[in-house]
């Protein structure tokens, strides 16, 4: 399994981790994980995925099953945005994966 | 954590996700806590001892009288918690490392077989690492 992305904020504003997530490397990174981190754990009995840590402030970023799809989605809409469609192909397929059990 | 950086990561993660998101702390081990309370006494300690030297080398102050109490009840601290042999390497790390050249003593190890191994602690987490090969549970039990 990929390491878990560290994401480093300069300051912690509501507009300084804004920037920080608007830019397209981190995006890049952060989508990814979640579409590896739930690809493999879609099948086992994990009830959440951690995305991504923030170890300048010993925390991770985590999300819950239940949301697993929403948070597809995202990456989805995030891979039409930058025409990455061969992703976009595997995403689909993991969402209708877990869609149907 | 301070709250607002909480709320504040929650929402724009939320936002970037479109879904919920939580902030987990992350949890020390029990040993790694101590580890570093460990390490950070040991360069608190040097650090104060390095000062006491400097006091006497370049302004001619000499405050062992005043300050050897103090040094002596963290000497005996050393001693309750890690026993007598560890406490020999902890004083040697503070007072037998470096020989009059600056450079380091090394730690003579000699195996049953009679090979001898030289063992160089250049930082605090090279002493908490000899220590802990020697006895596994030494800040354990603490």
């Amino acid at each position: 399994m990929k390491k878990t992305p560290n994401i480093i904020f300069p300051d912690y504003s509501l507009e300084g981790i804004h920037n920080v997530l608007s830019n397209s490397e981190n995006k890049k990174v952060l989508f990814e994980s979640i579409f590896n981190k739930i690809k493999n754990s879609y099948k086992t009995s994990k009830k959440e995925i951690i995305v991504c840590d923030i170890i300048q402030l010993e925390a991770s970023i985590s999300i819950s099953k239940v949301n697993w799809v929403k948070a597809l989605q995202a990456a989805l809409d995030y891979n039409v945005s930058i025409e990455d469609y061969s992703t976009c192909t595997q995403i689909n397929k993991l969402i209708k994966d877990i869609q149907n059990g | 954590m301070d709250n607002e950086i909480k709320i504040n990561l929650e929402e724009e993660f939320s936002k970037l996700f479109n879904s919920p998101v939580k902030i987990k702390i992350k949890k020390q081990s029990i040993e790694l806590k101590k580890k570093n309370v460990f390490i950070s006494l040991i360069n608190t300690y040097e650090q104060a001892l390095e000062k006491s030297n400097k006091l006497q080398s370049e302004f001619d102050i000499d405050l062992f009288n005043y300050e050897e109490p103090y040094f002596e009840v963290i000497d005996k601290l050393f001693l309750l918690m890690c026993g007598l042999d560890l406490y020999d390497i902890i004083s040697y790390y503070f007072y037998e490392r470096y020989n009059i050249e600056g450079n380091i003593n090394p730690i003579i190890e000699i195996s049953e077989s009679g090979v001898e191994t030289e063992i160089y602690l250049k930082t605090p987490e090279d002493l908490y690492n000899y220590l802990i090969q020697i006895n596994p549970n030494f800040l354990m039990d603490k």
